[in-house]
Protein backbone atom coordinates (compact mmCIF):
# COMPACT_ATOMS: atom_id res chain seq x y z
CA UNK A 1 0.00 0.00 0.00
CA UNK A 2 2.75 2.35 1.00
CA UNK A 3 4.74 1.70 -2.16
CA UNK A 4 1.74 2.28 -4.44
CA UNK A 5 1.25 5.55 -2.64
CA UNK A 6 4.86 6.54 -3.30
CA UNK A 7 4.56 5.47 -6.95
CA UNK A 8 1.43 7.56 -7.52
CA UNK A 9 3.00 10.51 -5.75
CA UNK A 10 6.08 10.28 -7.95
CA UNK A 11 4.06 10.11 -11.17
CA UNK A 12 2.03 13.20 -10.28
CA UNK A 13 5.21 14.97 -9.19
CA UNK A 14 6.81 14.13 -12.55
CA UNK A 15 3.94 15.63 -14.52
CA UNK A 16 3.54 18.64 -12.24
CA UNK A 17 7.24 19.53 -12.33
CA UNK A 18 7.43 19.24 -16.13
CA UNK A 19 4.42 21.55 -16.53
CA UNK A 20 5.67 24.05 -13.94
CA UNK A 21 9.16 24.13 -15.48
CA UNK A 22 8.04 24.44 -19.08
CA UNK A 23 5.11 26.79 -18.80
CA UNK A 24 6.14 28.97 -15.87
CA UNK A 25 9.89 28.97 -15.26
CA UNK A 26 10.94 28.72 -18.92
CA UNK A 27 9.27 32.09 -19.39
CA UNK A 28 11.09 33.76 -16.51
CA UNK A 29 14.31 35.31 -17.75
CA UNK A 30 16.50 36.42 -14.88
CA UNK A 31 18.97 38.60 -16.78
CA UNK A 32 19.62 40.12 -20.17
CA UNK A 33 21.36 36.89 -21.13
CA UNK A 34 18.21 34.87 -20.62
CA UNK A 35 19.13 32.74 -17.64
CA UNK A 36 16.34 30.33 -16.71
CA UNK A 37 16.04 28.71 -13.24
CA UNK A 38 15.79 24.89 -13.29
CA UNK A 39 13.17 23.55 -10.93
CA UNK A 40 12.38 20.18 -12.49
CA UNK A 41 15.53 18.56 -11.08
CA UNK A 42 13.71 18.64 -7.74
CA UNK A 43 12.30 15.40 -9.08
CA UNK A 44 15.70 13.72 -9.14
CA UNK A 45 16.71 15.34 -5.85
CA UNK A 46 13.61 14.09 -4.02
CA UNK A 47 13.60 10.46 -5.22
CA UNK A 48 13.67 8.15 -2.15
CA UNK A 49 17.03 6.83 -0.94
CA UNK A 50 16.05 3.23 -1.74
CA UNK A 51 15.26 3.89 -5.42
CA UNK A 52 17.43 1.52 -7.50
CA UNK A 53 20.31 3.41 -9.12
CA UNK A 54 19.39 2.29 -12.65
CA UNK A 55 15.82 3.50 -12.13
CA UNK A 56 17.04 6.93 -11.00
CA UNK A 57 19.02 7.21 -14.23
CA UNK A 58 16.11 6.15 -16.43
CA UNK A 59 13.70 8.50 -14.65
CA UNK A 60 16.22 11.33 -14.97
CA UNK A 61 16.53 10.65 -18.67
CA UNK A 62 12.73 10.63 -19.06
CA UNK A 63 12.15 13.90 -17.23
CA UNK A 64 15.08 15.59 -18.98
CA UNK A 65 13.83 14.39 -22.35
CA UNK A 66 10.28 15.60 -21.61
CA UNK A 67 11.61 19.05 -20.74
CA UNK A 68 13.67 18.99 -23.95
CA UNK A 69 10.66 18.20 -26.10
CA UNK A 70 8.64 21.10 -24.72
CA UNK A 71 11.45 23.64 -24.84
CA UNK A 72 13.07 22.59 -28.16
CA UNK A 73 16.44 21.77 -26.64
CA UNK A 74 16.57 18.09 -27.71
CA UNK A 75 19.12 16.19 -25.65
CA UNK A 76 20.49 19.03 -23.52
CA UNK A 77 18.42 18.55 -20.37
CA UNK A 78 18.45 14.77 -20.81
CA UNK A 79 22.27 14.67 -20.87
CA UNK A 80 22.62 16.93 -17.82
CA UNK A 81 19.95 15.03 -15.84
CA UNK A 82 21.42 11.59 -16.55
CA UNK A 83 24.78 12.85 -15.33
CA UNK A 84 23.42 14.08 -12.00
CA UNK A 85 21.46 10.83 -11.60
CA UNK A 86 24.71 8.93 -12.06
CA UNK A 87 26.55 11.12 -9.56
CA UNK A 88 23.71 11.26 -6.98
CA UNK A 89 24.65 8.00 -5.14
CA UNK A 90 28.25 9.19 -4.80
CA UNK A 91 27.13 12.47 -3.23
CA UNK A 92 24.64 10.67 -0.98
CA UNK A 93 27.45 8.39 0.18
CA UNK A 94 29.76 11.30 0.84
CA UNK A 95 27.13 13.18 2.87
CA UNK A 96 25.82 10.10 4.66
CA UNK A 97 25.69 10.21 8.49
CA UNK A 98 27.92 7.75 10.35
CA UNK A 99 25.27 5.03 10.66
CA UNK A 100 23.61 5.59 7.28
CA UNK A 101 20.29 7.19 6.44
CA UNK A 102 17.37 6.37 8.71
CA UNK A 103 14.93 3.88 7.26
CA UNK A 104 11.69 5.55 6.18
CA UNK A 105 13.33 8.96 5.81
CA UNK A 106 13.54 10.98 2.60
CA UNK A 107 16.16 13.35 1.15
CA UNK A 108 14.40 16.47 2.42
CA UNK A 109 15.06 19.32 4.83
CA UNK A 110 12.46 17.92 7.27
CA UNK A 111 14.36 14.65 7.73
CA UNK A 112 17.98 15.57 7.07
CA UNK A 113 18.29 19.20 8.14
CA UNK A 114 18.96 22.38 6.17
CA UNK A 115 22.70 22.03 6.24
CA UNK A 116 22.68 18.59 4.68
CA UNK A 117 20.05 19.51 2.11
CA UNK A 118 21.83 22.66 0.93
CA UNK A 119 25.05 20.71 0.33
CA UNK A 120 23.23 17.90 -1.44
CA UNK A 121 20.92 19.99 -3.63
CA UNK A 122 23.47 22.62 -4.57
CA UNK A 123 26.06 20.11 -5.73
CA UNK A 124 23.49 18.47 -8.02
CA UNK A 125 22.23 21.81 -9.36
CA UNK A 126 25.77 23.05 -10.04
CA UNK A 127 26.79 19.90 -11.93
CA UNK A 128 23.55 20.04 -13.91
CA UNK A 129 23.99 23.67 -14.94
CA UNK A 130 27.66 23.21 -15.75
CA UNK A 131 26.93 20.35 -18.18
CA UNK A 132 23.90 22.11 -19.63
CA UNK A 133 25.66 25.34 -20.61
CA UNK A 134 28.91 23.66 -21.68
CA UNK A 135 26.99 21.34 -24.01
CA UNK A 136 24.84 24.16 -25.31
CA UNK A 137 27.68 26.39 -26.42
CA UNK A 138 30.28 23.78 -27.44
CA UNK A 139 32.87 26.51 -27.73
CA UNK A 140 34.86 28.61 -25.36
CA UNK A 141 34.61 31.98 -27.09
CA UNK A 142 32.43 33.39 -24.33
CA UNK A 143 33.66 31.66 -21.18
CA UNK A 144 32.74 34.66 -19.09
CA UNK A 145 29.12 34.68 -20.24
CA UNK A 146 28.78 30.94 -19.74
CA UNK A 147 30.28 31.25 -16.25
CA UNK A 148 27.93 34.10 -15.46
CA UNK A 149 24.92 32.10 -16.66
CA UNK A 150 25.91 29.02 -14.65
CA UNK A 151 26.42 31.02 -11.45
CA UNK A 152 23.18 33.04 -11.66
CA UNK A 153 21.02 30.10 -12.75
CA UNK A 154 22.45 27.82 -10.06
CA UNK A 155 22.06 30.31 -7.22
CA UNK A 156 18.45 31.15 -8.09
CA UNK A 157 17.56 27.48 -8.68
CA UNK A 158 19.06 26.44 -5.35
CA UNK A 159 17.18 29.18 -3.49
CA UNK A 160 13.89 28.18 -5.14
CA UNK A 161 14.49 24.49 -4.43
CA UNK A 162 15.20 25.22 -0.76
CA UNK A 163 12.12 27.43 -0.51
CA UNK A 164 10.06 24.57 -1.95
CA UNK A 165 11.10 22.49 1.07
CA UNK A 166 9.34 24.91 3.39
CA UNK A 167 6.23 25.48 1.26
CA UNK A 168 5.36 22.27 -0.57
CA UNK A 169 7.55 19.38 0.56
CA UNK A 170 7.32 20.16 4.27
CA UNK A 171 7.06 16.58 5.41
CA UNK B 1 29.68 -15.67 -23.01
CA UNK B 2 29.38 -16.18 -19.28
CA UNK B 3 32.22 -13.76 -18.75
CA UNK B 4 30.48 -11.16 -20.91
CA UNK B 5 27.26 -11.49 -18.93
CA UNK B 6 29.24 -11.17 -15.74
CA UNK B 7 30.83 -7.97 -17.02
CA UNK B 8 27.45 -6.56 -18.00
CA UNK B 9 25.97 -7.37 -14.59
CA UNK B 10 28.97 -5.95 -12.81
CA UNK B 11 29.11 -2.70 -14.77
CA UNK B 12 25.42 -2.32 -15.60
CA UNK B 13 25.22 1.12 -14.02
CA UNK B 14 28.16 2.53 -15.92
CA UNK B 15 26.93 0.91 -19.14
CA UNK B 16 23.42 2.33 -18.70
CA UNK B 17 24.95 5.72 -17.97
CA UNK B 18 27.07 5.61 -21.14
CA UNK B 19 24.15 4.49 -23.31
CA UNK B 20 21.80 7.21 -22.01
CA UNK B 21 24.48 9.91 -22.35
CA UNK B 22 25.30 8.81 -25.89
CA UNK B 23 21.63 8.99 -26.87
CA UNK B 24 21.30 12.50 -25.38
CA UNK B 25 24.53 13.90 -26.75
CA UNK B 26 23.80 12.43 -30.16
CA UNK B 27 20.53 14.36 -30.14
CA UNK B 28 22.33 17.57 -29.17
CA UNK B 29 25.05 17.35 -31.81
CA UNK B 30 23.33 15.75 -34.77
CA UNK B 31 20.00 17.51 -34.54
CA UNK B 32 18.78 17.47 -38.13
CA UNK B 33 16.48 20.32 -39.11
CA UNK B 34 15.23 18.46 -42.18
CA UNK B 35 14.15 15.43 -40.20
CA UNK B 36 12.66 17.36 -37.31
CA UNK B 37 9.46 15.81 -36.01
CA UNK B 38 6.65 17.94 -34.60
CA UNK B 39 5.85 15.30 -31.96
CA UNK B 40 9.26 15.85 -30.35
CA UNK B 41 9.00 19.62 -30.31
CA UNK B 42 7.03 22.42 -28.70
CA UNK B 43 4.65 22.23 -31.68
CA UNK B 44 3.08 18.98 -30.48
CA UNK B 45 -0.56 18.93 -29.44
CA UNK B 46 -0.04 19.12 -25.64
CA UNK B 47 2.60 21.80 -25.71
CA UNK B 48 0.75 23.79 -28.36
CA UNK B 49 -2.45 23.67 -26.31
CA UNK B 50 -0.81 25.00 -23.14
CA UNK B 51 1.23 27.64 -24.93
CA UNK B 52 -1.88 28.86 -26.72
CA UNK B 53 -3.82 29.07 -23.44
CA UNK B 54 -1.00 30.93 -21.69
CA UNK B 55 -0.59 33.18 -24.67
CA UNK B 56 -4.24 34.26 -24.68
CA UNK B 57 -3.84 35.35 -21.03
CA UNK B 58 -0.58 37.19 -21.47
CA UNK B 59 -1.65 38.76 -24.75
CA UNK B 60 -3.64 41.39 -22.82
CA UNK B 61 -0.45 42.96 -21.53
CA UNK B 62 0.93 43.56 -25.01
CA UNK B 63 -2.31 44.68 -26.69
CA UNK B 64 -1.35 48.34 -26.93
CA UNK B 65 2.02 47.55 -28.49
CA UNK B 66 0.48 45.07 -30.92
CA UNK B 67 -2.10 47.63 -32.01
CA UNK B 68 0.65 50.16 -32.64
CA UNK B 69 2.56 47.67 -34.81
CA UNK B 70 -0.52 46.75 -36.83
CA UNK B 71 -1.50 50.41 -37.31
CA UNK B 72 1.95 51.21 -38.64
CA UNK B 73 1.80 48.28 -41.00
CA UNK B 74 -1.59 49.40 -42.27
CA UNK B 75 -0.18 52.84 -42.94
CA UNK B 76 2.75 51.43 -44.88
CA UNK B 77 0.49 49.21 -46.96
CA UNK B 78 -1.80 52.15 -47.76
CA UNK B 79 1.15 54.19 -48.92
CA UNK B 80 2.36 51.30 -51.03
CA UNK B 81 -1.08 50.91 -52.57
CA UNK B 82 -1.01 54.52 -53.73
CA UNK B 83 2.38 54.07 -55.33
CA UNK B 84 1.50 50.84 -57.12
CA UNK B 85 -1.74 52.30 -58.45
CA UNK B 86 0.16 55.14 -60.07
CA UNK B 87 2.69 52.74 -61.45
CA UNK B 88 0.01 50.46 -62.83
CA UNK B 89 -1.70 53.26 -64.67
CA UNK B 90 1.61 54.16 -66.29
CA UNK B 91 2.60 50.62 -67.20
CA UNK B 92 -0.82 49.38 -68.21
CA UNK B 93 0.61 47.62 -71.22
CA UNK B 94 3.04 45.45 -69.29
CA UNK B 95 0.54 43.98 -66.84
CA UNK B 96 0.53 40.55 -68.47
CA UNK B 97 4.06 39.66 -67.39
CA UNK B 98 3.65 40.68 -63.76
CA UNK B 99 0.52 38.57 -63.32
CA UNK B 100 2.30 35.30 -62.48
CA UNK B 101 4.70 37.13 -60.21
CA UNK B 102 2.06 38.34 -57.81
CA UNK B 103 0.37 34.94 -57.68
CA UNK B 104 3.56 33.07 -56.85
CA UNK B 105 3.44 33.82 -53.12
CA UNK B 106 0.46 33.35 -50.84
CA UNK B 107 0.41 34.47 -47.21
CA UNK B 108 -1.06 32.91 -44.08
CA UNK B 109 -1.24 35.01 -40.92
CA UNK B 110 -0.27 33.26 -37.68
CA UNK B 111 0.27 34.14 -34.04
CA UNK B 112 3.50 33.49 -32.13
CA UNK B 113 2.62 31.42 -29.05
CA UNK B 114 6.12 30.54 -27.89
CA UNK B 115 9.41 32.24 -28.68
CA UNK B 116 12.96 32.01 -27.41
CA UNK B 117 15.84 34.37 -28.12
CA UNK B 118 18.50 33.50 -25.56
CA UNK B 119 19.51 29.96 -26.53
CA UNK B 120 22.04 28.89 -29.13
CA UNK B 121 19.29 27.20 -31.13
CA UNK B 122 16.13 29.27 -30.95
CA UNK B 123 12.72 28.16 -32.15
CA UNK B 124 9.31 29.79 -32.46
CA UNK B 125 5.95 28.04 -32.13
CA UNK B 126 2.98 29.24 -34.18
CA UNK B 127 -0.72 28.68 -33.54
CA UNK B 128 -1.41 27.34 -37.04
CA UNK B 129 -0.48 24.04 -38.67
CA UNK B 130 -1.34 21.49 -41.31
CA UNK B 131 -5.06 22.20 -40.97
CA UNK B 132 -4.44 25.82 -41.95
CA UNK B 133 -2.30 24.94 -44.96
CA UNK B 134 1.16 25.36 -43.44
CA UNK B 135 3.83 22.93 -44.61
CA UNK B 136 7.51 22.32 -44.01
CA UNK B 137 9.97 24.82 -45.51
CA UNK B 138 7.52 27.66 -45.76
CA UNK B 139 9.10 31.04 -45.11
CA UNK B 140 8.11 33.06 -42.05
CA UNK B 141 8.31 36.87 -42.17
CA UNK B 142 6.75 39.81 -40.39
CA UNK B 143 6.17 43.38 -41.50
CA UNK B 144 9.77 44.32 -40.67
CA UNK B 145 11.69 41.42 -42.16
CA UNK B 146 12.61 37.77 -42.21
CA UNK B 147 11.85 35.71 -39.11
CA UNK B 148 12.61 32.08 -39.99
CA UNK B 149 11.61 28.87 -41.75
CA UNK B 150 8.97 26.27 -40.81
CA UNK B 151 10.73 22.99 -39.93
CA UNK B 152 7.97 20.84 -38.42
CA UNK B 153 4.19 20.93 -38.53
CA UNK B 154 1.54 19.23 -36.44
CA UNK B 155 -2.19 19.45 -37.06
CA UNK B 156 -2.78 22.81 -35.39
CA UNK B 157 0.70 24.12 -34.59
CA UNK B 158 4.01 24.60 -36.36
CA UNK B 159 7.63 24.89 -35.32
CA UNK B 160 9.75 27.61 -36.89
CA UNK B 161 13.52 27.71 -36.77
CA UNK B 162 14.27 31.37 -36.16
CA UNK B 163 17.17 33.25 -37.79
CA UNK B 164 18.58 33.21 -34.26
CA UNK B 165 19.75 29.63 -34.66
CA UNK B 166 23.30 28.66 -35.53
CA UNK B 167 22.04 25.76 -37.67
CA UNK B 168 20.52 27.74 -40.53
CA UNK B 169 21.97 30.06 -43.13
CA UNK B 170 19.89 32.37 -45.27
CA UNK B 171 20.83 33.34 -48.79
CA UNK B 172 21.04 37.13 -48.89
CA UNK B 173 22.32 40.07 -50.91
CA UNK B 174 23.34 43.67 -50.37
CA UNK B 175 20.53 45.72 -51.84
CA UNK B 176 22.71 48.61 -53.03
CA UNK B 177 25.34 46.56 -54.86
CA UNK B 178 23.55 43.26 -55.55
CA UNK B 179 26.42 41.31 -54.00
CA UNK B 180 25.37 37.87 -52.75
CA UNK B 181 26.27 36.28 -49.44
CA UNK B 182 24.61 34.42 -46.60
CA UNK B 183 23.33 35.44 -43.18
CA UNK B 184 24.35 33.29 -40.24
CA UNK B 185 23.76 33.82 -36.51
CA UNK B 186 26.40 32.68 -34.04
CA UNK B 187 26.19 35.25 -31.31
CA UNK B 188 24.65 35.72 -27.90
CA UNK B 189 22.77 38.80 -29.01
CA UNK B 190 19.30 38.60 -30.52
CA UNK B 191 19.69 41.92 -32.34
CA UNK B 192 22.71 41.12 -34.48
CA UNK B 193 23.85 38.50 -37.00
CA UNK B 194 26.74 37.98 -39.43
CA UNK B 195 26.86 38.38 -43.19
CA UNK B 196 29.30 35.88 -44.67
CA UNK B 197 30.89 35.15 -48.03
CA UNK B 198 31.27 38.74 -49.26
CA UNK B 199 34.72 38.93 -50.96
CA UNK B 200 36.78 41.83 -49.63
CA UNK B 201 37.44 43.48 -52.97
CA UNK B 202 33.81 44.58 -53.15
CA UNK B 203 32.84 47.93 -51.77
CA UNK B 204 30.47 47.73 -48.83
CA UNK B 205 29.54 50.52 -46.47
CA UNK B 206 27.95 50.84 -43.08
CA UNK B 207 24.19 51.33 -43.35
CA UNK B 208 23.74 49.18 -46.46
CA UNK B 209 20.55 47.12 -46.43
CA UNK B 210 20.64 43.34 -46.55
CA UNK B 211 17.68 41.64 -48.23
CA UNK B 212 16.81 38.06 -49.16
CA UNK B 213 18.24 36.98 -52.49
CA UNK B 214 15.30 34.92 -53.70
CA UNK B 215 17.63 32.09 -54.73
CA UNK B 216 16.56 29.62 -52.09
CA UNK B 217 13.01 28.74 -53.22
CA UNK B 218 11.87 29.47 -49.67
CA UNK B 219 11.98 33.24 -49.25
CA UNK B 220 10.52 35.74 -51.71
CA UNK B 221 13.25 38.08 -53.00
CA UNK B 222 13.91 41.54 -51.52
CA UNK B 223 12.55 40.99 -48.01
CA UNK B 224 14.51 42.95 -45.43
CA UNK B 225 16.94 41.09 -43.18
CA UNK B 226 19.09 43.80 -41.64
CA UNK B 227 21.48 46.72 -42.04
CA UNK B 228 25.26 46.67 -41.88
CA UNK B 229 26.66 48.05 -38.61
CA UNK B 230 30.28 46.95 -38.64
CA UNK B 231 32.78 45.79 -41.27
CA UNK B 232 36.01 43.94 -40.47
CA UNK B 233 38.51 42.77 -43.06
CA UNK B 234 39.93 39.32 -42.52
CA UNK B 235 43.36 39.03 -44.15
CA UNK B 236 43.51 35.24 -44.00
CA UNK B 237 40.59 34.29 -46.22
CA UNK B 238 39.73 37.25 -48.48
CA UNK B 239 36.24 37.65 -47.05
CA UNK B 240 34.76 40.45 -45.00
CA UNK B 241 33.45 39.84 -41.52
CA UNK B 242 30.28 41.90 -41.54
CA UNK B 243 27.97 42.53 -38.59
CA UNK B 244 24.35 43.28 -39.35
CA UNK B 245 21.54 44.54 -37.17
CA UNK B 246 18.41 42.48 -37.80
CA UNK B 247 15.33 44.48 -38.76
CA UNK B 248 12.82 42.08 -37.22
CA UNK B 249 12.46 42.65 -33.49
CA UNK B 250 12.57 39.14 -32.05
CA UNK B 251 11.89 40.27 -28.52
CA UNK B 252 8.42 41.55 -29.35
CA UNK B 253 7.17 39.15 -31.97
CA UNK B 254 3.39 38.78 -31.95
CA UNK B 255 2.13 38.17 -35.48
CA UNK B 256 3.94 36.68 -38.44
CA UNK B 257 3.12 35.77 -42.03
CA UNK B 258 3.83 32.29 -43.33
CA UNK B 259 4.69 32.44 -47.02
CA UNK B 260 3.94 29.71 -49.51
CA UNK B 261 5.95 29.79 -52.72
CA UNK B 262 3.77 27.99 -55.25
CA UNK B 263 6.67 27.57 -57.68
CA UNK B 264 8.93 26.04 -55.04
CA UNK B 265 8.41 22.45 -56.13
CA UNK B 266 9.14 23.31 -59.73
CA UNK B 267 12.36 25.13 -58.84
CA UNK B 268 13.58 22.34 -56.55
CA UNK B 269 12.75 19.70 -59.15
CA UNK B 270 14.68 21.58 -61.81
CA UNK B 271 17.67 22.11 -59.51
CA UNK B 272 17.68 18.44 -58.52
CA UNK B 273 17.55 17.14 -62.09
CA UNK B 274 20.49 19.36 -62.99
CA UNK B 275 22.43 18.10 -59.97
CA UNK B 276 21.69 14.48 -60.88
CA UNK B 277 22.97 14.85 -64.42
CA UNK B 278 26.39 15.99 -63.27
Amino acid sequence: MMSINILLRNITRFIALVLIQVFIFNNIYLTGFGVIPVIYILYIILLPFETPKWLVMILAFLIGFSIDIFSDTLGLNAAASVLIAFIRPLILNKLSPRDGYEIGSFPRVYYQGVNWFVKYASSLVLIHQLTYYMLESFSFESVLIIFFKIVIASIVSIILIIISQYIIFRK
Amino acid sequence: MKALINVIIRFHLVLLFIVLELISIRMVIFEDLEKKNAVFSSANAISGFFHKKLNTWFAYFSLAEENEVLRNENLELRNLLNKTQIQKSIEKINTDTSQTDSLQYTYISARVINNSIYKKQNYITLNKGLADGIKKEYAVINQKGIVGVVVAVSKHYSLVVSILNNRIRISAKIKQSNQFGSVHWNKNDYQFANLMEIPNHFKVSIGDTIVSSGFSAIFPPDINIGTITQINTNQSNNFYEINIKLTADFKSLYYVYVVDNSLRKEQLFLENTINDEH
